[in-house]
């Protein structure tokens, strides 16, 4: 008898699944998490995210947590990574591109989203945003 | 210092010396990322979940805490930050 590839489980995966793998503080939701992302590791599953739920969870990590860039950037950027780990709105490469930069300046993830886009489509940034403006005028 | 050479399929071997040198295994998982015109190879040993997972240590006091409560925390501070910069 030839065996037959089972079908890929999909799964959309909200913030808190990340966060609980991250800082497993809720032994229960930690254990769920690590199952989850240890299925898409093996190719057992695939995981879509959200730009949203990266940018919540950006911002949780960072002001609730006060965690810093420099260490929770790259443990997120690690999980990206995964073969099968699958962005919704954007093509993978870009979103790991964004979240590289934030570590450099203190910007927004937002922010560093703008100006990604403006530059890499050619776009005007309109913002009132002084700061973010003397950052796209210096990048271009 | 030893030098390699990307093969027609985009594949690279890595010395042998330099696996031993950091213990590196077959099976091993790296990372692989540029920075300023040079690849970086980073070792994430045999599981990339097994290595981030608990790797973010958080204040006692905030263990624990209800995603939704978190959440509506940051959601606050976001807003205090905003009204502090003037933006």
């Amino acid at each position: 008898m030839t065996s037959r590839k089972q079908p890929q489980k999909q799964y959309l995966i909200d913030t808190n699944y990340f966060l609980r793998l991250l800082i497993a503080d809720v032994p229960e939701q930690f254990r769920s998490a690590q199952k989850l992302f240890r299925e898409i590791e093996e190719g057992r599953a695939i995981g879509w995210v959200s730009l949203l739920v990266i940018n919540e969870l950006f911002w949780v990590l960072e002001h609730f947590y006060q965690q810093k860039r420099s260490l929770f950037v790259p443990q997120l950027i690690k999980l990206l990574a995964l073969k099968n780990i699958k962005v919704l709105e954007v093509k993978k490469a870009k979103l790991i591109t964004v979240l590289e930069a934030t570590l450099k300046k203190k910007l927004d993830l937002t922010d560093w989203y703008l100006l990604f886009w403006a530059r890499e489509e050619k776009l005007v940034l309109a913002s009132f945003d002084k700061e973010l403006q003397s950052y796209f005028k210096a990048k271009n | 210092m030893l030098i390699t050479t990307i093969s027609s399929q985009n594949q690279i071997t890595l010395p042998k010396a330099i696996l031993t040198c950091l213990g590196l295994n077959s099976g091993d998982k790296l990372l692989v990322r540029t920075e300023e015109n040079q690849i970086i190879l980073e070792s994430l040993g045999k599981s990339v979940v097994d290595q981030v997972a608990g790797s973010l240590k958080v204040a006692a006091h905030k263990r624990g805490v209800s995603y939704r409560k978190a959440l509506k925390t940051t959601k606050r501070l976001a807003v205090q930050e905003l009204i502090k910069n003037d933006l």
